[in-house]
């Protein structure tokens, strides 16, 4: 027995020759312009040792956070597409128990361009998406093949994954996932008698929030009125944003840091901004119906308004800004309500201090009969609008900045061609030059 | 929580406990009742290496011709000493023949799938069972280690047949033979029974009034957590046969326990616990005893503590 105690002494005074250890990181080759960068640790950490102990050349701002044994990175902006980094974990780091690191671990990745996902063909019945590098114009793949259609889809945020609304039975509408690399598609969420769509992947990429409508397939009834749920991905648990079901709710949008869920409330006619993480909640008053986005600073949140033009009987919309970096919510107005153009879409630059709109001037200001929405770029802090595309000929909308803040993606319509169909482009702010991504296609979107 | 409360959750505790337990029991006594019928001692003593080491080592995995789990294996020792199986080879199979048997490895296997934690249990428990079984052939005379209970039946199984220069009793026929192990079981099962009572008893007051949750906070502590488990395993007194499914829940991969931990209490819970320690002393001296427990104690923790500190799993 004595012999036992003491080998037992010896192996614990030969000290820790495994320590704490990694035992998952990401991205490993190659990884998206949104990160994040991943570390997974096989013990919880110490909550303040790993402060420090990280470093990620060429050096990239950013919020690091760290909850029981994993710890990521995500850019404040965007990491650099084809930029290869390297990150470096310093040894020492310890794990809660006091176990450390024992040797530095260093790994690099290459960050992949942006690619762009759309849906089409427009002119069919049913559509399907499909992905296209910005780099090879017209170079677009089908990646799913639903019979009866996918009908709204949104991409994670680190573009590995598209959660896609896929009409099934009955008119239910189930939420899907498609792993990009893979191209292996699974079912993410069975709404049988159900329609759940307009998904929305939170920053963080733990949570998506989506409309839900009971068809009341067995009632004689019509279709509910929209509730907006939240799935959780790590857990499965799916309920409603609302306890109280006679809240009604659509168009759910999440701040970037994951932690407010605006959505539309009809029931009260206003937008909801709920804090997930205390319940509580504000709420901003508008008729309109419509939630715009978070900056992606996540201090501002738009909607429209609709205005009468001043001396005409002609309506347009405008676009409201709501701060919700204080206490209190404040509201200012993008451009004033003398301003007789109309804001038909908005999107937001990389750096939350401009903008980008689709924008219709008045009528006389237009070259034909048929002018659509034009896109101009404004500074929050000045009111002059800089024509980015301006093209009698098109319509344009369906806007979004890059991750990297370099291009803008939309969607145009050819006015006055017979037998046009919507297209999809990208525009490069650097060298204004304007790419033709896919025929015959509807809402596309980054996919970092 | 108000004493009416705990008085609850102590007698759930112990039906959960004596309820799983006993149904071993009973196919231990019954095992055990068959053994003292069917089996002659030439028998025993015919299908054991002559070597004692050699016979230590065939012991260690008798368990998967007598498949019981710790409180069906004490019965079925002491009936299997009265067939002149040596003390060693006994002791040997009472720490093995719990995890060694196909019930055990299937439940392990379910649980943990085929892997380091399988192939761990099994290693570990030869590795423990052979060695403290090997100690004990220092001291041959089994006076010294059986307790006087114990040795007076042995005595009377020598008088009454087997013994050497004594005339072998005849196999009796299947249907007396089983009327009469039936008795054998029923005398058994009352005899064994009353320790397994008081150690489910002692079992569930410590799970009722020990707070393991604190023990939850050294789960990834390469020393701490392995005695941790040793303590849990000792309190917990699960049958091998289920316990797997238990140390699954211990072993998440975020902030489970360290698999070595995990280990020592797939291993040594399994050899000993309150109420299989409380059956031991039936049959064992109490130094015995305290070698049974501290020996297979100590081996454990210097396997896991080791395996943590140098292993990667």
């Amino acid at each position: 027995m004595l012999l036992l105690l003491i080998a037992i002494g010896i192996v614990i005074l030969a000290g820790d020759r495994v320590g704490l250890y990694i035992r998952d990181y990401s991205p490993q080759a190659e990884g998206s312009s949104r990160g994040p960068i991943t570390l997974v640790f096989d013990q919880n950490l110490d909550s303040n040792s790993w402060v420090g102990q990280i470093e990620i050349t060429p050096e990239i701002n950013g919020v690091w956070s760290a909850t029981g044994n994993r710890i990521s990175f995500r850019p404040e902006g965007a990491f650099s597409a084809g930029t290869r980094y390297t990150v470096r974990v310093k040894a020492g780091l310890k794990s809660a128990v006091g176990r450390a690191l024992l040797a530095d671990h260093q790994w690099d990745f290459e960050v992949r361009g942006a690619r762009v996902a759309y849906l089409g063909p427009i002119d069919q019945i049913t559509q399907n998406l499909y992905l296209a590098d910005p780099a090879e114009p017209d170079s677009g793949r089908q990646v799913t093949f639903s019979e009866k259609g996918v009908v709204g889809y949104e991409v994670s945020p680190d573009g590995g994954q598209i959660v896609y609304a896929q009409l099934g039975e009955e008119n239910a509408v189930s939420l899907w996932v498609l792993e990009v690399d893979s191209g292996n598609t699974s079912i993410l969420l069975d709404c049988t008698g159900a329609q759940c769509a307009n998904p929305a992947w939170s920053p963080n990429g733990e949570r998506i929030a989506y409309e839900r409508v009971e068809l009341n397939l067995n009632t004689n009834m019509t279709p509910g009125a929209p509730r907006v749920w939240l799935f959780t991905l790590a857990t499965g648990e799916n309920r409603p944003v609302f306890s109280d079901n006679q809240r009604i709710g659509y168009m759910p949008r999440w701040s970037p840091d994951s932690k407010l869920l605006a959505l539309y409330d009809s029931s009260i006619g206003a937008i909801v901004v709920r804090d997930l993480s205390s319940d509580t909640e504000r709420t901003i008053a508008t008729p309109q119906g419509e939630v715009g986005r978070f900056s992606p600073d996540g201090r501002w949140l738009h909607y429209p308004k609709i205005i009468q033009v001043p001396g005409e009987t002609r309506y347009v919309a405008h676009y409201v800004l709501v701060n919700l970096s204080g206490e209190f919510t404040t509201q200012r107005d993008l451009t004033s309500d003398h301003d007789p153009n109309n804001d038909v879409d908005f999107a937001w630059m990389a750096d939350s201090k401009g903008v980008v709109v689709a924008r219709r001037v008045p009528p006389q200001e237009q070259v034909n009969s048929v002018m659509g929405a034009q896109i101009y770029q404004l500074q929050l802090e000045a009111e002059t609008a800089i024509p980015l595309v301006v093209d009698p000929d098109y319509s344009h909308g369906m806007l979004s900045v890059s991750p990297a803040g370099d291009a803008l993606l939309m969607q145009r319509f050819a006015l006055g061609r017979p037998g046009a169909r919507p297209e999809v482009w990208v525009f490069r702010f650097s060298d204004q030059n304007l790419i033709r991504i896919a025929n015959n296609a509807t809402m596309p979107r980054w996919l970092p | 929580m108000d004493v009416l409360g705990q008085i609850q959750i102590f007698s759930t505790r112990f039906l959960g406990i004596f309820i799983e337990a006993v149904s071993f029991l009973l196919l231990g006594t019954l095992v055990s009742g068959l053994i003292e019928v069917f089996v002659r001692k030439e028998d025993v003593i015919r299908f054991l290496p002559r070597r004692a080491g050699r016979a230590v080592f065939a012991g260690s995995f008798l368990g998967f011709l007598f498949p019981v789990c710790e409180c069906g294996v004490v019965p079925v020792t002491r009936r299997l000493y009265q067939k002149g199986l040596p003390v060693a080879v006994g002791i040997t199979f009472l720490l093995a023949a719990p995890v060694m048997n196909p019930i055990v490895f299937a439940s392990t296997f379910s649980a943990f799938g085929f892997g380091v934690v399988l192939v761990g249990r099994y290693l570990i428990t030869l590795v423990m069972a052979i060695s403290v079984g090997l100690l004990f052939t220092l001291q041959r005379s089994p006076a010294k280690l059986l307790s006087p209970g114990s040795i007076s039946t042995l005595a009377r199984s020598a008088v009454g047949g087997g013994g050497a220069g004594i005339e072998t009793p005849q196999r009796p026929h299947l249907l007396p033979g089983l009327i009469k192990s039936l008795r054998y079981a029923h005398d058994e099962f009352f005899d064994m029974g009353k320790y397994l009572v008081i150690g489910t008893a002692l079992a569930a007051s410590m799970q009722t009034f020990v707070p393991q949750e604190e023990l939850r906070k050294v789960a990834t502590d390469p020393v701490l957590s392995v005695l941790a488990m040793a303590l849990l395993a000792f309190v917990l007194s699960v049958c091998s046969t289920t316990d797997a499914i238990i140390a699954l829940s211990f072993a998440n991969p975020i902030n489970g326990f360290t698999t070595g931990s995990i280990l020592v209490f797939l291993t040594f819970g399994p050899m000993v616990d309150i109420k299989s320690t409380l059956m031991y002393l039936g049959v064992f001296r109490r130094k015995t005893v305290v070698y049974m427990v501290i020996l297979p104690l100590l081996i454990s923790i210097l396997i896991g503590i080791w395996l943590n500190l140098n292993v990667r799993f």
